[in-house]
């Protein structure tokens, strides 16, 4: 009964309804649209001035991974698996993928870049080799959705003030415990270039048996009499050092891209708003104009009536 | 006529001389820093050093404590708590307490020690260390399983370097 009437009333002056209903709506609309600007631009001012810590530490962690990556740098690929004459006893025929990936979206193409990277790989991985953890929320949905079985690990809400090596010993230790002979690790980034460039990147890590099949590469270097078990400790801890250059590396790609995108939908935002003042304060003087109009030509109704 | 030709050749002269003072520099400057080694300390949240050029370092190898000067065999050394000694290039030294790590000693006599935690000695806390060594000690003798007396071991061996780098006896 009651929304019957309701809706007779709207029948009976539909002109005048539909005005202020749209009035209503454009009001409602500019209001978010406005609080949505508001947002994303204290989102750019936010990611600018993190931007150049981050920047700062990118720069003072790049070196760590230098040392390493002087010696073992010579082992690119993991062919010695397949020209090795003698079957090796622990192999695990496993290869370690650490994704890169930020807790927050908003922060234009990072993670999708590193996303489709790691699908073109397990795509290529018919023998489901590849087992894959990430750093990060955002890499977990898209890869779990695809390829539940060769899912490993995350570590989410990791670095969210800073990161600390420490903390990236026991993600990396989580990882290792599982998959302890992995045959290679390949740990997937953003690398930062400057404010406006950045890449994804990849650091190819051998595992220990790969190391000894390429033992001719680095001969020259001396090590403690136990060989094979600094081969361990030092794949290990070249797979740390990548890992942590690599998450600088990514945080300071995120931050650019953030600031980009948000200083673009700040933009966008302003420019929807400012059209949608025109039309909402039109809306209005259309509405007061028929008003008035209906105003007088009643008077004079009267008026003329009398 | 001639007063220009004895310019010119005055100045040749100057030229010449400079050329040889050049070379002169040149030379003794290679032959100072061809027996220098060229390291980089690092640590996870710092560059300490980035190439710089160092006499001799000294090192605490898992097996030992050893120094790299230039022409040091190749090695990949495993590093243990202790102090790095660096002899730099003008004489002076300096020391770094360290929680352990690797060294990279390359062909190209470079060297890359890269760290998990380096301080510079004076930074250590003597009565800090004090504490921690007792505490350590009380935990290895409390430990019962195998795995609490290894950890209670690696804090003990840590705490034990770091109390011998700042001269403090237990």
């Amino acid at each position: 009964m009651n929304s019957a009437s309701k809706l007779f009333v709207v029948l009976a002056s539909p002109a005048n309804q539909r005005n202020m209903a749209t009035l209503k709506d454009l009001k409602i609309r500019l209001g978010t649209v406005k609080t949505i600007s508001k947002l994303t631009k204290t989102l750019h001012m936010v990611a600018s001035s993190k931007l150049r810590s981050a920047e700062k530490k990118a720069e003072e962690s790049g070196p760590y991974s230098v040392g390493p990556q002087k010696v073992l740098g010579v082992v690119e690929t993991a062919d010695a698996f397949n020209t090795a004459t003698e079957p090796i006893e622990d192999r695990s025929n496993k290869q370690l993928l650490i994704a890169i990936t930020t807790d927050t979206g908003m922060c234009g193409p990072v993670n999708h870049q590193i996303i489709k990277t790691i699908k073109a790989l397990l795509k290529d991985d018919a023998k489901q080799e590849i087992l894959v953890s990430t750093t990060g929320l955002k890499g977990v949905a898209p890869i779990v959705a695809d390829f539940p079985n060769q899912f490993l690990i995350n570590g989410r809400d990791f670095g969210k003030a800073d990161y600390s090596f420490p903390e990236v010993l026991l993600f990396l230790n989580e990882i290792i415990s599982k998959v302890p002979n992995y045959d290679s690790a390949l740990v997937v980034y953003n690398k930062f270039k400057n404010a406006l460039s950045y890449s994804v990147d990849r650091q190819f890590i051998p595992g220990f048996n790969l190391l000894e099949l390429n033992r001719d590469k680095f001969y020259e270097y001396t090590t403690s009499e136990d060989r094979a078990a600094t081969m361990k400790d030092l794949s290990e801890f070249y797979l740390a050092s990548s890992l942590w250059t690599g998450l600088y590396q990514n945080r300071a790609s995120e931050m650019a891209a953030r600031m980009v995108a948000m200083d673009n939908a700040s933009k966008n935002g302003e420019s929807i708003s400012q059209a949608l003042g025109l039309q909402y304060n039109r809306a209005r003087q259309a509405m007061i104009t028929s008003e008035l109009i209906e105003i007088v030509s009643g008077a004079s109704a009267i008026e003329s009536s009398d | 006529m001639i007063r220009s030709i004895i310019k010119s050749s005055n100045n040749l002269l100057k030229s010449n001389v400079a050329i040889n003072s050049n070379k002169r520099f040149f030379a003794t400057e290679a032959s100072a820093t061809s027996d220098l080694l060229t390291f980089s300390l690092l640590s996870p949240h710092q560059t300490i050093y980035k190439d710089k050029k160092a006499q001799l370092v000294t090192l605490p190898g898992a097996k030992g404590i050893f120094g790299v000067a230039k022409n040091h065999v190749p090695r990949i050394a495993e590093l243990k708590p202790g102090v790095i000694q660096i002899n730099h290039e003008n004489g002076d030294l300096e020391k770094f307490f360290i929680s352990g790590g690797f060294a990279f000693v390359n062909p190209d006599a470079s060297c890359y020690i890269n760290t998990i935690e380096a301080v510079p000695i004076d930074q250590l806390d003597a009565e800090e260390v004090k504490n921690g060594l007792a505490r350590y000690t009380q935990l290895y003798n409390d430990a019962q399983e195998e795995n609490a007396k290894a950890v209670a071991l690696i804090g003990l061996e840590t705490y034990q370097q770091m109390a011998f780098a700042c001269g403090v006896s237990a």
